[in-house]
């Protein structure tokens, strides 16, 4: 799917204006497009993932919080500056999911997602349970910076990048490999795909890059606590985004996580006590309506015309 | 391919317009005959009913200042107006908020969220934009070791609050010995366990268990055991509603008889004493000033007729957090007047207000207010109370209290 | 002492075992991973709470109440909503159960408030000494119960036609079909039985511990150690996993303390998939 030169236009003159953006809007927008970011980030990163291996990880934010908590005790304990201690952080989530992946990928489906789970949570409960390190359940304090504009632009660049690599997952043949072991991954173990392989590359891939979106979380938000960096509600989050956008597609995550972000922002407005309801039944009403998400409904009305 | 591509740029650009029409719909800035406050509460979220009565406090204290007119500088007289924003009980949601009030809604100052989880990064936000934020819920020891200079707190830290009842028993005679501590794993319950052994240890009890546990544990059986197996005479427990309900529940359970049960929060709200029923007696919590405290101030007159109307309206006493509250208000209106800031406040006059704050010294009807270099008002005085045939009472110090104290706390099987 | 804590984890885990055994039953029938499991478990502590508080019905009594309205209330869901993703990849109905259960918790949530609740009867807490040991009556009894719940749900698959049908379609649904039993008819009822045995344990949970909206995560969260330990689908491996948390978090919790329980357990149970996804008995279903 190679891109047509109108696609290409689009998107550029939409980075132009995402670029300019934080010259004229205020704090609380900044804050909020940032935000968006982080989650069509969070949700891209999964997408890597459980979009084009059909793996399913209901503890990808584990990833994240090893990316926040890292970067927070590096900068803290040994006085790193941000962007090495975010490196080594987010090397360190995917290396860890390279790791944690050689035994659990052999679990399929269910099972795989509750091992991840396990994970996730025993993950928090050290992060809690090592407090001299980590600071427990008295939370972490970063280093404070204020400078919004840089926030923003670190999201921004980070979801361009994984952008970049759902691009080249979509079209390199590595990643014809991964969705070949998504629809069957017997058959394309047979063909000889080495099928550990590639899965293991999206995983590192996909957890590195949550590692990155956790590393810059924790020094915009300048204090952490176990109980919200690896909150499993983080994992929900994204896995909804991703599929109500359409996973395994380059759009879905950005317009599922826009959509619901928004969609949020504006009903907790109005209808502050039931607006998780309504989410509830978006999630309902995508899988039983629309279960290749938004991105997929797009496409049938293109191809029925 | 044509209509793929014209679906794909429709898309697209159906959110440009969104994103574009949003953005052009902020509010214009207004020239103001008030005072504009933000708070970013909790109306959803763990924390929905405590937030719900902080908002009591703040409407309370707005409604008597308005009822005088409203905060009157130079001559003239400014009503106040709060402005609330839901934060779901989440830390992100309340940074995202209280920036939204500082620079979409352009108020003057904020009253704090509900919790220390809160308070911790927001309080990040106004020290940027150097807004003054005033609270009275979050008073754990990190938030205060930041050298911010706009965050103040009507409360004592956390992990002084405990002091009250060490120095209680400290008086008694014969004097217990030994003391456990326990607390679930959060900044606020750490930092009152931190505060129950640095009390005991000064006040000379011999600590002989401590242990903190992660806050989802919802049997608390085994720790309560082994503490049960090293017989504390006075059971100290970091504490929020729900965990001061189920130690007592579960201390039932396995026949657990300290003398004296003492929780940091939540043995004075509404649910403790109805859910429990019989169970809750003899149960005590540390506070601020209670009903026959001597003070007085202008708005509402003294103590006693602060508690009065306060439960007039709300049908509810002012616990700590709404006293606090109230003290925050006061003194807010009093460096107003003193400093004779005009509304709308900029920054140059904020930095003023906040000059002020830091030197404040006045008695309020809720308690004395005086804020240290940190931010934390150490003129707070710290009194008991118990729970006594279901209700809260005071039983210390002994001039403000309602009732003696009940200890050592009967044995379950006896009660 | 230790005798003291063996008790404890055994009548723990006699309710933990409750409160997953329902789950088992539902994966091992319908293979679907119920995320509402928790939210079952939440309105049976309701339903016993509300009837405790406005009209005075002792909890045990309140047991058979949990029991129709989650019965009636699986057997719909099921009906009208899961049934139409039965033949669909994992992933769907873990993402439909997912989206069900946020709206059954915050519909709760508003009618409820987020207050913490307690069932909390005159005799509550009271307990009796048996040689060093203090036992606590309520929770001895809800363990009993437990324990009997499950031996009914077990005796029902194995001697009634009805739970013969049931496993039959476990093992071979072609196989059953063939031999006149209608899949779908039986999903509903294996729903329905799984939701109301979880509504039971909600209600013996709501006697030792608070009730509120949201608490169905951590407990699903336990669930999933015991089915995966028990092996998924197997009715007496739940009850054998249910008494090992129990016992496993009361000894840890009394030697290593609560923080590394919670590791412990969360690693243990990620070990077993590795090692042993079928679980201890080598019963369980694999993919």
């Amino acid at each position: 799917m190679k891109i047509s030169s109108a696609k290409l236009g689009v998107s550029l003159v939409l980075i132009a204006l995402a670029a300019v953006v934080p010259l004229g809007v205020s704090g609380y927008w900044l804050r909020l497009f940032t935000f968006i970011f982080m989650w069509i980030g969070l949700a891209g990163s999964l997408n890597l993932l459980t979009g084009y291996t059909g793996y399913l990880d209901f503890g990808h934010v584990a990833f994240f919080g090893i990316g926040a908590y890292g970067t927070g005790v590096l900068m803290v304990k040994l006085g790193m500056p941000f962007f090495p201690a975010m490196f080594i952080s987010a090397i360190l989530a995917g290396l860890l999911a390279v790791i944690v992946g050689i035994p659990t990928m052999r679990l399929r489906g269910a099972y795989f997602a509750i091992a991840m789970l396990a994970f996730a949570e025993a993950v928090k409960q050290a992060v809690l349970e090592f407090d001299g390190l980590t600071g427990g359940g008295n939370g972490l304090s970063l280093p404070i910076y204020t400078n919004y504009q840089f926030f923003y632009y670190a999201m921004l660049g980070t979801v361009l990048l994984i952008i970049g690599a759902t691009y080249w997952f979509e079209n390199s043949k590595f990643g014809k490999g991964l969705m070949a072991i998504r629809e069957a991954e017997l058959a394309a173990e047979v063909s000889g795909v080495n099928t550990l392989y590639c899965k293991l590359i999206a995983f590192g891939v996909s957890a590195f890059l949550a590692g990155i979106i956790g590393g810059i979380y924790a020094y915009w938000m300048t204090f952490l606590y176990p109980g919200d960096a690896f909150s499993i509600l983080i994992t929900m989050r994204m896995i909804i985004m991703a599929f109500l956008g359409g996973a395994g597609t380059l759009l879905g995550p950005i317009i599922g996580a826009t959509f619901l972000a928004t969609i949020e922002e504006i009903l907790w407005a109005e209808f502050k006590y039931s607006y998780l309801i309504i989410v509830g039944f978006i999630v309902v009403f995508v899988v039983l309506v629309l279960p290749r998400g938004l991105v997929g409904l797009v496409r049938q009305k293109a191809r029925n015309r | 391919m044509k209509r793929e591509k014209g679906n794909s740029v429709f898309l697209v650009v159906g959110f440009v317009t969104i994103f574009t029409f949003l953005a052009l719909s902020a509010p214009a800035y207004a020239q103001r005959e008030k005072f504009v406050i933000g708070s970013a509460i909790a109306h959803t979220g763990k924390f929905a009913r405590e937030g719900a009565n902080l908002k009591k406090a703040y409407d309370l204290w707005a409604q008597m200042v308005n009822g005088q007119g409203g905060i009157e500088v130079k001559g003239k007289k400014y009503p106040v107006e709060i402005i609330y924003y839901d934060d779901k009980s989440d830390p992100q949601t309340t940074t995202r908020l209280v920036e939204k009030l500082i620079t979409e809604d352009k108020v003057d100052l904020i009253f704090g969220p509900f919790s220390s989880d809160c308070v911790g990064p927001s309080s990040t936000i106004t020290e940027k934009y150097k807004v003054p934020m005033i609270e009275s819920a979050g008073n754990a020891t990190p938030i205060f070791q930041r050298g911010f200079k706009y965050l103040f707190c009507t409360l004592l830290l956390a992990e002084d609050q405990p002091q009250a009842f060490m120095r209680m028993f400290a008086q008694m005679s014969p004097k217990p010995k030994t003391v456990a501590v326990i607390a679930p794993k959060s900044p606020f319950y750490l930092s009152s366990a931190k505060g129950f052994k640095k009390y005991a240890e000064k006040y000379g009890f011999e600590v002989v268990h401590e242990e903190t546990y992660p806050a989802e544990m919802e049997d608390i059986t085994p720790i309560l055991q082994k503490v049960k197996a090293k017989n504390p005479e006075i059971l100290c427990v970091g504490s929020h509603t729900l965990v001061a309900m189920m130690i007592m529940k579960q201390s039932k359970e396995i026949d657990f008889n300290p003398r004296a049960y003492c929780f940091s929060f939540g043995v004075r709200t509404p649910e403790f004493s109805k859910e429990l029923g019989k169970d809750a007696e003899y149960a005590m919590e540390y506070s601020y000033i209670s009903l026959k405290a001597p003070f007085k101030d202008s708005l509402y007159g003294t103590t006693r007729q602060f508690f009065e109307t306060f439960k007039k309206k709300y049908g509810i006493e002012p616990d700590g957090t709404l006293q606090g509250a109230t003290v925050g208000g006061i003194a807010v209106q009093v460096a107003i007047q003193k400093a004779g800031l005009t509304p709308p406040l900029t920054e140059e006059k904020r930095i003023k207000l906040r000059d002020e704050l830091s030197k404040l010294d006045i008695v309020t009807s809720a308690g004395p207010v005086r804020f240290d270099p940190t931010g934390i008002n150490v003129a707070n005085p710290l009194s008991i109370f118990q729970i006594q045939k279901g209700v809260p009472v005071c039983v210390d110090p002994k001039d403000w209290s309602e009732a003696s104290l009940i200890y050592p706390a009967p044995k379950w099987k006896s009660r | 002492m230790l005798l003291q804590v063996l008790l404890n984890g055994v009548l723990i885990g006699g309710i933990y075992a409750a409160c997953a055994v329902g789950f088992s039953l539902i994966f091992g029938v319908l293979r679907i991973i119920n995320i509402v499991h928790g939210e079952f478990l939440m309105l049976g502590a309701f339903i016993t709470y509300w009837l405790f508080k406005l009209y005075g019905i002792d909890p045990f009594f309140s047991i058979p109440f949990s029991f129709a309205v989650l019965w009636i209330l699986g057997y719909l869901l099921q009906k009208y909503v899961i049934n139409r993703i039965i033949e669909a990849p994992e992933i769907m109905s873990l993402l439909l159960t997912f989206g069900l259960s946020l709206i059954i918790a915050n519909l709760a949530l508003i009618a409820w408030k987020g207050d913490y609740r307690l069932v909390n009867p005159e005799y509550a807490g009271a307990n009796f000494r048996l040689a060093s040991l203090t036992v606590p009556y309520t929770r001895l009894a809800t363990s009993v119960f437990a324990f009997a719940a499950m031996a009914g749900l077990y005796l029902f698959l194995k001697h009634t036609d009805l739970g013969r049908a049931i496993k039959a379609t476990s093992q071979n649904k072609d196989g059953a079909r063939l031999q006149g039993v209608r899949p779908a008819t039986i999903y509903s009822v294996t729903f329905a039985l799984g939701a109301a045995v979880t509504g039971i344990a909600g209600s013996l949970l709501s006697m030792s511990f608070s009730v509120f909206p949201s608490m169905g995560g951590d407990y699903l969260l336990f669930s999933f150690f015991i089915v995966v330990l028990g092996g998924m689908g197997h009715i007496p491996g739940a009850l054998t996993g249910g008494l090992i948390l129990g016992i496993l978090q009361s000894l840890s919790t009394n030697f290593l303390g609560a923080g590394m329980t919670y590791i412990l357990i969360f690693v243990l149970l990620y070990i077993v998939l590795i090692v042993r996804p079928a679980g201890i008995f080598g019963k369980g279903l694999v993919e």
